[in-house]
C-alpha cells in the first residue's frame, strides 16, 4: 500500500485533470487534523454521496465534533468519489482516503456510514470496495475496521445486513462514547475482532445483524427473527438523548462551492404531531427542545467561527417551537448586528400566523413552501395532518401580501383508498392559490407544485398499506397535469421507477442484501442521482436473485405479519401504529401529544415523561 | 479605506478556483471582524476586489486583493486579524494603504511572470528546450481555446529554461497579461506536449500599470 507521502504528491499531480478537485483535498477551516499516532481509536466517518451533498450533513458534523473532542480519539471524513475520481484511484490502485491525514480508509479502527435514505446503499458497497475491504461482513478479517452504520435508513437496516458489521439505531452523541470506550478496552486487551463485534452488542441501541436468525417460507413471508446469541435479547432498541447536548459551533467552511453551505443549529428534535405517512416524526420521539438562551449563543458563537452568511434553524416542525416567537425576535435582532440571513424550514400551515411572518419582515423574500401533503380535508384528516382549506387559503394570503413571490407546494398521491378524483383535487387547489396570487399579486407570483408518490414507509402507520402501481400513479399525474395546463404553475413529478425502487429497498428484508451486491456489480451507483440511476440493472439484479421486489411493496400485510424490521424497535408500539392505521381508514384524527397522551408506547418503554423531556434541554 | 494586500496562494488552496477564493476571502474577513463596505444594488455584496484570477491548479507569490473597509484599521490590526482568520493556503505577506485611487486595477495589466518546474524523471529537459526553441523560432502559433482560436505567440513574452538540475527542470514565462489578451502558462506546456500532472505551476507576480 503506498505511503502517506505518496498520496499528497500524487494528489497534487493528478487532480488537475479532475472535475472539482477540490473535493479530494481537505483543509477546510476548522478542520480537525490529529497527529495520527497520537491516539488510541481512530474513526473514519463516510456519508455515501459526493462531498458537495455529504459536507452539510449534520449528524456526520455532530459526530465529528463528538469525537474529536476526545483526547484517545480522533475522527476523519470520508465522502464517494465522482466517477472521474473513482477512476483516478482505481487505475492507480489507490485506496479510498481520509481528507484529514489522508490515510486509507482500511487503517482505521472504525469505518462508519451515515446512511439517511436508501438510495446511498450501492454507494456504500462500492466505498467498502474502494477501501480495498471485503463486502460481506462475514468474509472479512482481523485487519479490516468494523463497519458501522446508523441513520434514518437503518431503522430498517435488513436490506444491508450482510454489509453492515453493527448498526446504531437511533441517536449517536452518547452511544459513540460507549462504543469508543468498548473498542478501545478489547483492542488493548488484544481480542479479536470478530468478538469485539458481539461484544458490541451489548450497547443499547446496537445491532449485530449475524446474531440473527430469520425464517422464511417460500413465498417470503418471515416465520421468525431470533437472536441467536443472546436469545434473552429479542428486541433492539432505539437510542436518544435524553437532553440535546450543546449544538456543534465550529462549523468546517469548504474551501469550494457545496450544497447548503451555512450554519445550521437544531431548535428542536423530534415531532408532536404524529403524521400517519412520516417516518421521521415516529422514529425521532420523544420531542425535544433546545433552550432559547443556547440557540442563541450557539448561533452567534457559529457565525463567528465560520463567518458563514446564512443560519438555519433547524427541526421537523419549526413553528411548533414553543418559544418560537420570542426566539425569532432575538435570532432577528442577531442577524442585523453580525450581517447573516436566516431560514425557517419546516413551517407548518396552522402553527405558522402572521405574527411570526411579520417577525420576518423585512428579510429578503426566498421561496415559501407549503406541505399540504393531500387536497382534500377528509384524506387530510386520513393522514391525521388536519389543515382546513380556509386556513391553508389565509396562510397563502399571508405570504403573498408579505412579500413572497414564490410558492411551493408539497403533495403526495397514493394514500389508501384515494381515487382519481381526489387527486384530481389537487389541480383544483393549485388553481385556487392561483386565484389568490392574482387577486394580490395579479399573478406575479410563481407557484410550484411537487407531487410525490407516498411510500409506506417502515415504523409509521402506513406500514400495513401498499405502493399503488403505477398505471394509477400516471393516470393521476396526466389529470392533474390535464387541469394545470396552460395555468402557469409549474409542476415536478418525480420519476416512478425511482420511488418503486425507494420504496422496496425501504421495507425490504435480508435477501435484499443479494439484491444490492449483484446491482452494484452491474454498476449501479449514485442511485439518488436521476442520471445515474438505471431501473434495469435492478430489475436483472431482482431477477438473478430470484425475488419479485413487488412482493415488498403491493402486498396488503395482516396486523399479524411479522415485518423485517420487527426486531428494532424506535420506541412506538406495534399496537398503536396498528390503530393509527385503522383510525386513518375510518377518518379518525389522533390528537397532537401536547394536547394529551394517545399511548404510543415512548413514554413506557423508557420510563420518561415527554412533557418533561420536551424542555429538559 | 482601501487596503492593498499582497498573499500567497499556496499547495492546500491549489485546487481551488477562482470565485470560490472570492467566498474564502469574504469569510475570512467575517471570521476576522473586520467589516467591509457593501456594494450598491439589490443583493449588496462586500467590496473586495480579486484583480487577476489565479487559474485553478496553481499556486501564486504576491497575488493581490483589494480591500474597501468600512471601518479605519491599522494595518498591524488588519494583518494580525486575518493571520488567523484565513484557512490554510493564504498566507499574507504585505499590505498598503491605496489611497486617492478609485479605479480598479483589473484592466491595467500588463504582464505576468511564471515558474514551471517539471519532474526530469518524466519531462526529459534538453528535449524541452529544444521544443521550445523551435517554438519560439514560430511566428504565430494558432490554438483553440474554449471554441474560439487564437495565436498564442504574441502573448509569450519570453520563455527560458534556466535550471536542469538532477531532479527537475525549471522553465520560467514572461506571458502578456492584458485583460482581452492574457496568455496562459498551461496553453504554452500543451503546445510543447507536456501533460499538466507533470507540471507544478507557479505564478510569481502580476505587473500592471498605476
Amino acid at each position: 500500500m503506498p505511503q502517506r507521502i505518496d498520496i499528497d504528491k500524487f494528489l497534487d499531480r493528478h487532480l488537475i485533470n479532475i472535475q472539482k478537485p477540490g473535493r479530494y483535498t481537505g483543509g477546510e477551516y476548522n478542520q480537525i487534523k490529529k497527529d495520527w499516532t497520537s491516539v488510541d481509536i481512530r474513526i473514519a466517518l463516510a456519508f455515501p454521496d459526493i462531498y458537495d451533498i455529504g459536507f452539510s450533513n449534520l449528524g456526520l458534523a455532530i459526530l465529528y465534533d463528538a469525537i474529536n473532542r476526545r483526547s484517545d480519539a480522533l475522527a476523519e471524513r470520508l465522502y464517494a468519489p465522482w466517477p472521474d475520481m473513482e477512476a483516478l484511484l482505481r487505475d492507480h490502485y489507490l485506496p479510498l482516503y481520509s481528507l484529514e491525514n489522508r490515510r486509507s480508509a482500511r487503517a482505521f479502527d472504525i469505518l462508519g456510514f451515515t446512511i439517511p435514505y436508501e438510495t446511498l446503499y450501492t454507494n456504500v458497497l462500492n466505498m467498502l470496495d474502494l477501501a480495498d475491504i471485503p463486502l460481506r461482513s462475514n468474509q472479512r478479517s482481523n485487519d479490516d475496521p468494523i463497519i458501522i452504520a446508523g441513520g434514518h435508513a437503518c431503522f430498517n437496516p435488513e436490506p444491508m445486513s450482510a454489509f453492515i458489521d453493527a448498526f446504531v439505531i437511533g441517536e449517536g452523541e452518547e452511544v459513540i462514547y460507549e462504543i469508543i470506550d468498548l473498542v478501545k478496552a478489547e483492542k488493548s486487551l488484544g481480542v479479536e475482532r470478530n468478538e469485539i463485534i458481539d461484544h458490541l452488542s451489548q450497547i443499547d441501541g446496537i445491532y449485530v445483524p449475524k446474531h440473527y436468525s430469520v425464517k422464511m417460507d417460500e413465498s417470503g413471508m418471515i416465520k421468525e427473527i431470533r437472536n441467536t446469541y443472546d436469545p434473552e435479547k429479542s428486541m433492539i432498541k432505539k437510542r436518544f438523548v435524553r437532553k440535546l447536548p450543546n449544538p456543534v459551533t465550529k462549523f468546517l467552511v469548504p474551501n469550494i462551492r457545496t450544497v447548503q453551505d451555512r450554519v445550521v443549529v437544531e431548535i428542536m428534535r423530534g415531532c408532536s404531531r404524529g403524521c400517519r405517512f412520516c417516518q421521521a416524526g415516529m422514529i425521532t420521539r420523544p420531542v425535544r427542545e433546545r433552550d432559547p438562551e443556547m440557540i442563541i449563543q450557539a448561533v452567534e458563537e457559529s457565525v463567528k467561527s465560520t463567518g458563514y452568511e446564512e443560519v438555519s434553524l433547524l427541526s421537523l416542525s419549526t413553528s411548533d417551537y414553543s418559544q418560537i416567537k420570542p426566539l425569532l425576535n432575538r435570532v432577528n435582532a442577531l442577524s442585523k448586528d453580525l450581517a447573516f440571513e436566516f431560514s425557517l424550514p419546516s413551517l407548518r400551515i396552522e402553527s405558522f400566523s402572521g405574527d411570526l411572518m411579520r417577525e420576518m419582515e423585512g428579510k429578503r423574500k426566498g421561496n415559501f413552501t407549503l406541505a399540504p401533503e393531500a387536497a382534500t380535508e377528509n384524506t387530510r384528516q386520513s393522514i391525521n395532518k388536519p389543515i382546513s382549506d380556509e386556513d391553508l387559503f389565509t396562510t397563502v394570503e399571508d405570504i403573498f401580501r408579505m412579500g413572497w413571490r414564490n410558492l411551493k407546494l408539497y403533495f403526495m398521491v397514493g394514500f389508501p383508498g384515494e381515487t382519481i378524483q381526489d387527486a384530481e383535487r389537487i389541480a383544483d387547489l393549485c388553481l385556487e392559490v392561483n386565484r389568490i396570487n392574482k387577486h394580490i399579486l395579479k399573478g406575479r407570483g410563481k407557484i410550484h407544485v411537487s407531487v410525490n408518490t407516498l411510500i409506506p414507509k417502515p415504523h409509521t402507520a402506513f406500514q400495513w398499506s401498499i405502493f399503488e402501481q403505477k398505471d394509477s400513479v400516471l393516470e393521476k399525474y396526466q389529470a392533474i397535469l390535464e387541469k394545470l395546463k396552460r395555468s402557469g404553475i409549474k409542476v415536478d413529478w418525480p420519476d416512478y421507477d425511482a420511488a418503486f425502487f425507494e420504496a422496496v429497498l425501504s421495507r425490504g428484508d435480508r435477501r435484499l442484501s443479494d439484491v444490492i451486491e449483484t446491482a452494484w456489480k452491474l454498476g449501479a451507483k449514485f442511485d439518488s442521482w436521476h442520471d445515474f440511476f438505471e431501473y434495469p440493472i435492478w430489475e436483472k439484479a431482482f431477477q438473478s436473485c430470484g425475488i419479485d421486489p413487488g412482493n415488498y411493496v403491493f402486498r396488503d400485510r395482516k396486523d399479524d405479519e411479522i415485518l423485517p424490521w420487527e426486531h428494532i424497535s424506535s420506541g412506538v408500539i406495534k399496537k398503536y401504529s396498528y390503530d393509527e392505521f385503522l383510525r386513518s381508514e375510518m377518518l379518525q384524527l389522533t390528537r397532537d401529544c401536547r394536547d394529551g397522551c394517545s399511548n404510543c408506547g415512548i413514554q413506557s418503554a423508557y420510563a420518561i415523561v415527554c412533557n418533561d423531556v420536551r424542555t429538559a434541554g | 479605506m482601501r487596503v492593498r494586500i499582497f498573499y500567497s496562494k499556496g499547495i492546500p488552496l491549489k485546487f481551488t478556483g477562482a470565485l470560490d477564493l472570492q467566498a474564502i476571502w469574504q469569510r475570512s474577513l467575517r471570521r476576522a471582524g473586520l467589516s467591509v463596505e457593501l456594494s450598491q444594488g439589490f443583493h449588496p455584496q462586500p467590496k473586495i476586489q480579486l484583480p487577476f484570477p489565479l487559474p485553478l491548479g496553481f499556486t501564486g507569490e504576491n497575488e493581490i486583493i483589494d480591500i474597501w473597509f468600512s471601518q479605519d484599521f491599522t494595518l498591524d490590526e488588519i494583518r494580525k486579524k486575518l493571520e488567523t482568520s484565513v484557512p490554510d493556503g493564504i498566507e499574507i505577506q504585505s499590505l498598503e494603504p491605496i489611497e486617492g485611487q478609485k479605479r480598479s486595477i483589473a484592466s491595467s495589466a500588463t504582464f505576468a511572470d511564471f515558474n514551471v518546474f517539471m519532474d526530469s524523471s518524466v519531462v526529459n529537459c534538453s528535449d524541452l528546450k529544444h521544443s521550445l526553441d523551435l517554438l519560439l523560432l514560430r511566428q504565430s502559433i494558432i490554438r483553440e481555446r474554449n471554441n474560439k482560436q487564437y495565436d498564442l505567440r504574441p502573448l509569450i513574452i519570453s520563455a527560458e529554461i534556466i535550471d536542469e538540475a538532477q531532479d527537475h527542470c525549471h522553465l520560467e514565462l514572461r506571458l502578456s497579461a492584458h485583460p482581452s489578451t492574457t496568455g496562459r502558462p498551461d496553453e504554452v506546456m500543451k503546445e510543447l506536449g507536456v501533460d499538466l500532472a507533470n507540471c507544478e505551476i507557479e505564478r510569481l507576480c502580476v505587473q500592471f500599470d498605476e
